[in-house]
């Protein structure tokens, strides 16, 4: 288990979020599925936490998450996170490849890498 | 369930002490053969005129402790033959022309997975049900060809069953050698066919068994080889956690669609074999050296051939046999060789040519090459060849 | 046994595979790709000990980025090739992940039987309720009236319903659930693995690409939503009037029992065998 020592207002241990967009497909699972609604997809659709606080600690994004782009306990942040546990499986020529990739698309108008926006029903 | 073992018991012990003459049905030698060669996992599904094999088999594995299963089709039997393969055993199933239809899937699965394995198919007359007690030689060119995609392919043929005994200890050793599934094409008549058989004392065999890797886990890359062109194979479950697929792979054994990964693949799957040709093709000469007419032919009508021949010569006809023990790869050497000098050359056998197009292929202007075929369910007699013989010289 | 982490996952995955993997995004495959780790490490199984094998379609792509003995065969056989990995050496794990159309379908007959012989194998079927990498098409497990590519003005036959079908057939475990409920997932995984003889686990997957696009049900984020208003858990189920059930299903264990396994009872042939060949 991850150690943490900062607390919520409640007194839980805070969680952080890791995200690892180079593996991240912008499915929206985690942003569908999370209990408390503290996941938003920002405007390429890279899911972002907003309230910290709110967050059980559950797992069930990082569970949800069909390409293993989500942890759940991590503190250090970044675009591509180097803590991530997925970079390990990635050689660093990979991940410079992707961080440049992510970087260079976030230059790209965001209407072209946004999903496609889907109906609410 | 017990270790494996491939040490003989009971009437198979009996059967392996050197010099004893035993009368033998060519299923039984085929299966004796398959024991001394080391065979230890065996699946298959019944159909006339292989069950002999698979109930031979039956009886036999449970002694030595190893795992025999009646599957529920051919196509489950060969499956469970590769997987077992993987994971180390020396595998073999047993079958006819329907099943063997039905396996051809597997078999190429088997091929670009390069998985050692022996597969019986005792030729009936075919297509689809056909003829199921009568014998026929209508699958030579499927037990080339069976499998989509282009491949090579090794495929044995006994035509008495001292040969059934000797030809399948050789499938064992090849499939072990070069890491490919092998065919022991036997006929019906060979296969049912009672002969008195000298076998081999059991250590004057030789057995061979696949390279496995000798380097640790972390440094075996299992499609990378040496000049021998085949890889090692580690079994499953050893420590080697790797990846085998029925896709085309790369070294790593991961799928690849690359040009330059997939061309070399194919390369190697061929060249593997076609290096080793002279070891592989094997083939038998009867009164060859004089013949001014040579009959080229295998199994059950080999047999024929033979007597044809020591008949013609008591009556002054100067014949001649090639006998192909190896059917692919063609024997062309060989065949060439028997084909240089000769007034004509006759190829009996069961099927419409299958074999004497192959013989005309390679004939290439040396002589005349003249098929004769039979249909009909029956064997070619000797007589039928000496009075072909009469129509041509 | 204590609790591993959920980052366990990052320790199977294999290191020489590039990821991100073939698969959709949102596809369910990946979901349980995790539980299925999450459960194997959880049991506290030997990755040396554990065979991964697969049939053909999406679903077979999923032993390759695990980091243990992995065969991807063919189309429907996976069982055949996985009952000869078992007999070989008994003493491996092997689970065979296979598609609807993997199982029900082409490898029909090899389900049945293998239920029927009960061979200590997991099988997991992941049920997606149509051919996805073909592109859509109808499979064994295609809802009466819905669209496929091959069933351009709604689907003409009735549904296998797998868990049941494997029950019958024998089965020692048998168990439903969904990419959704993914904790009750890793939770079944578990048990099946751990169950002597033959287990099964039904896992209904999303294909939001062919099968959802082609029904109009929407994203994965919908199907899955769908999934949760659908299932139905056991206890619940069993009180549940005919009426009720329509336009549902039950997840949880649907079977568990024991019975020999082939193993076991093939060694009593062998020790038979061998006795009788003692006397002479």
């Amino acid at each position: 288990m991850i150690a943490n020592e900062a607390t919520t207002k409640r007194g839980k241990p805070q969680t952080k979020h890791s995200f690892y967009p180079a593996w991240c497909k912008r499915c929206g699972n985690c942003v569908a599925f999370c209990p408390v609604g503290i996941l938003v997809a920002d405007e390429w659709g890279y899911p972002r936490q907003v309230d910290k606080d709110r967050c059980t600690g559950c797992g069930l994004c990082e569970m949800l998450c069909p390409d293993f782009a989500i942890t759940v306990g991590y503190e250090k942040p970044g675009a591509v996170d180097l803590a991530h546990p997925a970079s390990a499986l990635d050689s660093p020529e990979v991940i410079q490849e992707k961080s440049d990739a992510a970087k260079a698309a976030s230059n790209i108008s965001p209407e072209r890498l946004a999903p496609v926006p889907r109906e609410e029903k | 369930m017990a270790a494996g073992t491939s040490k003989p018991v009971g009437r198979a012990a009996k059967a392996n002490r050197k010099g004893q003459a035993r009368l033998l049905q060519g299923n039984e030698a085929a299966s004796l053969g398959a024991l001394a060669a080391g065979c230890n996992f065996f699946a298959g599904y019944p159909i006339t005129p292989a069950s002999e094999i698979t109930e031979y088999m039956s009886r036999e594995m449970p002694v030595r402790g190893n795992p025999f299963i009646q599957m529920e089709d051919e196509i489950a039997s060969i499956g469970a033959c590769v997987g077992a393969s993987l994971a180390g055993r020396k595998a073999m199933t047993a079958t006819s022309g329907p099943g063997f239809s039905l396996m051809q899937e597997n078999l190429g699965y088997a091929m670009i997975a390069e998985t050692p394995l022996v597969v019986v198919n005792v030729m009936r007359g075919g297509p689809s049900t056909g003829l199921p007690t009568n014998v026929a030689q209508g699958d030579v060119q499927q037990a080339r060809w069976g499998t989509h995609g282009d491949h090579p392919a090794i495929v044995f043929c006994p035509s008495s069953v001292s040969e059934c005994f000797e030809l399948m200890v050789r499938s064992f050793n090849t499939a072990e050698r070069f890491r490919t599934p092998v065919i022991f094409l036997a006929d019906e008549t060979v296969a049912h066919l009672r002969e008195k058989v000298i076998l081999p004392a059991e250590g004057d065999l030789e057995v061979i068994d696949r390279r496995r890797p000798t380097v640790p886990p972390d440094w075996y890359v299992p499609y990378k080889t040496d000049g021998s062109l085949i890889p090692r194979l580690a079994d499953l479950g050893e420590g080697y956690r790797y990846h085998v697929t029925g896709l085309v792979h790369d070294e790593r054994g991961f799928p690849t669609r690359r040009a330059d990964e997939v061309e070399p693949f194919y390369t190697r799957l061929f060249g593997k074999i076609s290096r080793h040709f002279d070891d592989l093709m094997l083939t038998k000469e009867y009164s060859l050296d004089d013949a001014e007419i040579v009959l080229i032919s295998y199994g059950c009508t080999a047999r024929s051939c033979r007597a044809a021949v020591r008949m013609g010569r008591e009556r002054g006809i100067k014949l001649g046999l090639l006998q192909l023990l190896t059917l692919w790869p063609f024997p062309r050497r060989a065949v060439e060789a028997a084909l240089t000098g000769r007034k004509a050359a006759l190829v009996p056998e069961l099927n419409m040519g299958q074999m004497s197009r192959e013989v005309k292929r390679v004939n290439d202007g040396r002589t005349q090459v003249i098929r004769h075929s039979k249909m009909d369910g029956t064997m070619i007699t000797p007589e039928e060849i000496l009075g072909r013989m009469r129509e041509v010289a | 046994m204590t609790a591993v982490h959920r980052s366990v996952v990052y320790d199977w995955l294999r290191h020489d595979k590039k990821f991100p993997h073939v698969w959709c995004p949102g596809c369910g495959l990946g979901i349980l790709l995790g539980s299925l780790v999450r459960s194997l490490a959880q049991g506290g199984y030997d990755k040396n000990q554990v065979v991964l094998v697969s049939g053909i379609g999406c679903s077979g792509r999923l032993p390759v980025y695990v980091d243990v003995g992995s065969v991807h065969t063919t189309h429907g056989r996976a069982l055949t090739f996985a009952t000869g990995v078992k007999l070989a050496k008994p003493d491996l794990k092997v689970i065979v992940v296979m598609g609807d159309g993997d199982a029900t379908a082409i490898g029909g007959n090899h389900l049945i039987h293998a239920a029927r012989r009960n061979l200590d194998l997991t099988a997991i079927i992941v049920n997606n309720l149509t051919y996805g990498m073909t592109g859509g098409q109808y499979s064994p497990t295609t809802p009466l009236g819905a669209k496929a590519t091959t069933a351009p003005y709604g689907h003409s036959e009735p549904s296998f319903d797998i868990s049941a079908l494997t029950v019958t057939a024998g089965a020692s475990f048998v168990a439903r659930s969904t990419v959704y409920h993914v904790t009750q997932l890793d939770q079944m995984l578990g048990q099946a693995i751990a169950k002597k003889g033959f287990g099964v686990v039904e896992v209904l997957s999303p294909c939001h690409t062919n099968y959802g696009r082609q029904n109009r049900l929407g994203s994965q984020v919908e199907m899955m939503k769908g999934f949760k208003k659908q299932a139905v858990r056991m206890d619940r189920w069993e009180k549940m009037s005919p009426a009720d059930r329509e336009g549902r299903f039950a997840i949880g264990v649907l079977a568990d029992h024991e019975r020999p396994t082939f193993l076991e009872t093939y060694q009593g042939a062998v020790d038979r065998a061998q006795a009788i060949r003692k006397e002479g």
